[in-house]
C-alpha cells in the first residue's frame, strides 16, 4: 500500500487542486459548516482505534484526491459495527481501489460517523467567468444527475434568495415532507447554503465547492455534510 | 436613494444630440448613409444635421462637408456609415473633432475574430474621450427626441413615442421589435442596438434607461453579458426605480450559444446561471419574441397588480376552461369574487349564465345588454377587493365587437386603471378586424392579445414582478 503525505497535496503554486474529502471537510468545519466526524487512518490498527473512539457503527471510505466516485471503485463500506469488520474493510477497500484505479494516490482511509435518515441534497459553488461565484442547490441523486433540477444564485445570497432557491426546485415538496415523513430541517439547510456563499466571498482561493451529499434531517435535527470536495489554489 | 456611480456614462447626448453627423451620406437612398439621412429628414430629426461626403457639396438638399473636421458646429453624435476598412480613419477624425459618440454599423470586427481592428478603434476613442456604439450594430433611435441614428428598415414606419426602452445586442431583430411595436401603434422611448459592445454595452443602456424619466419598462434582447458586475448593478438600479426589465436571452441550447458567440462575440455562459441570476435580479425572462413584446406592452401602459388574483370574463365556456388551466400553470390565482359582486353580476348577465369566475356570459347575441355587458362586468370585477387583475376576452367580430370594445375600454381606463387593476384583453377574431381595433386599444393604453394564453402568460409575468416588489417593500427596501 502506498501512503503519501497529504500535506504535499495542499496549496501549491500553479493550478488549483482538488482537496480530498477529509481535507475539504476540515476546511468546511473551520468555517462553521456542520460535517460528519471524520478521522484519517493510514494503518489497520489506527483505523480500528479510531472506530473504537468514535463508537459503532462507522463508515469507512477510501481517502484519495484522485477518486471522486468512491462507491464505483469499491471504496466505501457503510454501517461497520465491530473492530473486526473495520479491520477487514480496511484491507478490502484499499485492495479494491488499487485494483480498479492503480494510478490513484491513496492517502489512507477515513473512519466516519454513520448518519442515516433525512433527505440527501447537494450544495455547491463555482466561479463563473462573467458573474463570479455562484451557489448551486438541488436534491441528491437522480434529481440533480438526471433531471437537472437545480437552482442557482450569484453570491452573496440574501436570506430571501436562499428561500427562493429552496422553493424553486421541483424536489421542494420532498423537503416539505410527504406521506409519513415530516418536514426536513430547512433552516439548517439554508444555513449551509448561506455559509457556502460566504465562503466564496471570504476566500478567493476556493474555486469550487461540492457538498454531495448533505443530509437534511427532520426539522430541529439539523443538516450535515457527509461528503465534500473543495477545489482550491 | 439613487446615486450616480462615477464610472457611469451619461447617454443623454447620444439620444438627444445637438449636432448629428452622417458620415458616408449619399443621395442614393439604397446606400446606408443615404438611407440614414433620408430617415432623419423624413422623421424630422431635432438635431442639426451634418452630412459628410468627400465629393458632393450638398446631399439631399442639405449642405455637406468634405470631412468631419470641416463641420462648423459641435458634433454630439457621428453616424459612421462607411465600409469596415475606412472605419478606423473616420473614427480618428471624429476623435480629433471631439465628437461625443461615434456609432459604427460596419461588421467585420471582433465577431469575425478581428479583435485587433476593434481594439485599435477603442484605443483611438479612449484617447479623445469619445464613446463608441458598436461596431456591428444598428445604432440608436429616440422617439422622445426624434433622433434617428439608424438605417434599419423599421424606420419605414414613423417612430411612436412611448415608455418602452429597448436594448438589443442584435441589430436586425432589435429593429424588428421596433416594427412590431410601432405597427401596433405602441410606443418606445429609446432604442439602441449595441452590437459588439466594443465600448458601450447593454448595462450602460440599462442604467441610462433606469434613470430616464420617459422610460417605464426596459426590454432586452440579450446574447450574453460581458461584465457581470456592471449588469448586476444596472439591473439593481432598474429594480430600485421599479422599472421592470424584460429579457429575451438566447443561447439556452448549446447550438444557440454557438450562434450567439459568432454573432456578437459575447460570452454566453451557462443558461442555468443566467436563469438564476435573472430571478435574483428581479429580471422577467421572456421565452419568445411575442412574449417579450406582449410583456413590455403590459408593463408600459398598465398599473402593476397588487397580486395574482385574476378575474376572467368572456362569451365562451371553452375559453373559460382554457383560462382556468392556463392560469393554474402560470401561477395565477382564479379570484374568489365577493358575494356582492356575484349579486351585481346576476342582475345583468343572461339567465343561462352562472355568476362565477371565470365568468361565461354565454353569448352576446340576443342579449339586450350585449353592448355594455363586458364593460359592466369589468367594472364589477375591478371594484371587487378580491381581484388584482381582469382578463376580458372577446370571441365575436363585426359591429357587435366594435360596440363592446368601445364601451368596455371605457371601463378599463376610467374604472380599473385608477383602482390600480390592470386589464389585459384577448380577442379571437379574424386578422383584419383585429388589426382594425388594435389602434383603439393602443390609444387607450390597454393591451390586446391574440388569444387567451398570451394574456394569461403576460398577466403571470406582471404578478411575478408585483410579488418581487412586495418582497422588497416588506424588507424595507434593503436587500
Amino acid at each position: 500500500m502506498k501512503v503519501i503525505d497529504s500535506s504535499a497535496l495542499k496549496i501549491r503554486a500553479g493550478a488549483p487542486v482538488v482537496l480530498s474529502a477529509h481535507t475539504s471537510k476540515h476546511l468546511l468545519a473551520k468555517h462553521g459548516i456542520p460535517v460528519t466526524q471524520s478521522f484519517l487512518a493510514t494503518t489497520v490498527s489506527e483505523s480500528v482505534r479510531m472506530a473504537d473512539d468514535l463508537g459503532y457503527p462507522v463508515v469507512l471510505k477510501i481517502e484519495s484526491p484522485d477518486v471522486s466516485h468512491k462507491t464505483d471503485v469499491g471504496g466505501v463500506r457503510l454501517a461497520l459495527s465491530s473492530a473486526d469488520e473495520v479491520a477487514r474493510a480496511f484491507v478490502e477497500v484499499v485492495r479494491s481501489v488499487e485494483t480498479s484505479r492503480p494510478d490513484a494516490r491513496i492517502e489512507g482511509v477515513c473512519i466516519e460517523e454513520c448518519v442515516t435518515g433525512g433527505v440527501e441534497v447537494i450544495v455547491g459553488m463555482e466561479r463563473d467567468p462573467v458573474f463570479g461565484p455562484v451557489v448551486i442547490f438541488g436534491l441528491g441523486g437522480v434529481f440533480v444527475e438526471v433531471l437537472d433540477d437545480v437552482s442557482v444564485r450569484a453570491a452573496p445570497v440574501s436570506d430571501a434568495d436562499v428561500g427562493e432557491m429552496l422553493k424553486e426546485i421541483k424536489g421542494w415538496k420532498v423537503l416539505q415532507g410527504y406521506r409519513s415523513s415530516g418536514p426536513a430541517d430547512i433552516a439548517a439547510l439554508a444555513g449551509i447554503i448561506r455559509s457556502v456563499s460566504a465562503l466564496a466571498e471570504l476566500d478567493e482561493r476556493i474555486q469550487e465547492v461540492d457538498l454531495n451529499p448533505v443530509l437534511v434531517r427532520r426539522a430541529g435535527s439539523g443538516a450535515v455534510v457527509v461528503d465534500a470536495r473543495v477545489v482550491s489554489w | 436613494m439613487v446615486t450616480t456611480p462615477e464610472d457611469s456614462v451619461s447617454l443623454e447626448r447620444l439620444f438627444n444630440p445637438r449636432g448629428l453627423a452622417v458620415i458616408g451620406a449619399s443621395n442614393n437612398a439604397q446606400k446606408p448613409g443615404g438611407r440614414l439621412l433620408q430617415y432623419c429628414l423624413r422623421h424630422g430629426s431635432s438635431a442639426t444635421l451634418y452630412p459628410v461626403n468627400p465629393t458632393s457639396p450638398d446631399v439631399m438638399g442639405i449642405p455637406a462637408y468634405r470631412s468631419v473636421a470641416d463641420i462648423p458646429g459641435a458634433v454630439d453624435v457621428a453616424c459612421v456609415a462607411v465600409p469596415q476598412e475606412r472605419t478606423q480613419a473616420v473614427v480618428d477624425e471624429c476623435v480629433q473633432k471631439r465628437v461625443k459618440f461615434v456609432v459604427i454599423y460596419a461588421a467585420g470586427f471582433s465577431e469575425r475574430s478581428r479583435t485587433d481592428a476593434q481594439a485599435s478603434l477603442i484605443e483611438s476613442a479612449r484617447r479623445g474621450g469619445t464613446r463608441i456604439l458598436g461596431p456591428n450594430c444598428q445604432g440608436v433611435v429616440s422617439a422622445i427626441h426624434r433622433m434617428v441614428g439608424s438605417y434599419h428598415a423599421c424606420l419605414d414606419l414613423t417612430p411612436v413615442r412611448g415608455h418602452i426602452g429597448l436594448v438589443a445586442q442584435t441589430g436586425a431583430l432589435g429593429g424588428f421589435l421596433c416594427t412590431a411595436l410601432w405597427e401596433r401603434g405602441l410606443g418606445l422611448s429609446h432604442f439602441a442596438s449595441v452590437g459588439n459592445e466594443a465600448d458601450l454595452d447593454v448595462s450602460d443602456f440599462v442604467e441610462f434607461l433606469a434613470r430616464d424619466p420617459h422610460t417605464r419598462v426596459i426590454g432586452l434582447f440579450l446574447e450574453g453579458v460581458r461584465d457581470g458586475y456592471k449588469f448586476r448593478r444596472a439591473a439593481n438600479l432598474a429594480f430600485q426605480a421599479r422599472k421592470p426589465i424584460v429579457v429575451l436571452k438566447t443561447g439556452s441550447s448549446a447550438k444557440g450559444r454557438e450562434a450567439a458567440l459568432t454573432h456578437t462575440g459575447a460570452i454566453t455562459g451557462s443558461d442555468r446561471i443566467y436563469d438564476g441570476l435573472f430571478k435574483q435580479l428581479r429580471v422577467v425572462r421572456a421565452s419568445t419574441l411575442d412574449d417579450l413584446v406582449d410583456t413590455l406592452v403590459a408593463f408600459s401602459c398598465q398599473p402593476l397588480p397588487a397580486g395574482p388574483r385574476t378575474a376572467f370574463v368572456s362569451p365562451s365556456g371553452a375559453a373559460c376552461s382554457l383560462l382556468s388551466d392556463a392560469a393554474e400553470s402560470a401561477d395565477l390565482a382564479v379570484a374568489d369574487l365577493a358575494s356582492a359582486s356575484l349579486e351585481q353580476m346576476r342582475a345583468i348577465i343572461p339567465s343561462l349564465a352562472v355568476a362565477k369566475n371565470p365568468l361565461d356570459i354565454v353569448s352576446v347575441y340576443g342579449n339586450p345588454n350585449a353592448r355594455t355587458l363586458i364593460g359592466d362586468i369589468i367594472e364589477i370585477m375591478a371594484r371587487d377587493r378580491n381581484v388584482d387583475m381582469v382578463i376580458p376576452g372577446i370571441t365575436v367580430g363585426g359591429t357587435a365587437a366594435k360596440e363592446i370594445i368601445e364601451h368596455s375600454l371605457e371601463s378599463a381606463t376610467r374604472v380599473a386603471r385608477p383602482l390600480g387593476v390592470p386589464v389585459l384583453y384577448w380577442w379571437l377574431v379574424d386578422r383584419e378586424s383585429f388589426r382594425e381595433q388594435e389602434a383603439a386599444f393602443a390609444a387607450n393604453g390597454v393591451p390586446l392579445y391574440a388569444g387567451p394564453e398570451r394574456a394569461v402568460r403576460t398577466a403571470s409575468a406582471m404578478a411575478r414582478y408585483a410579488r418581487w416588489v412586495g418582497i422588497e417593500d416588506a424588507a424595507g427596501g434593503h436587500q
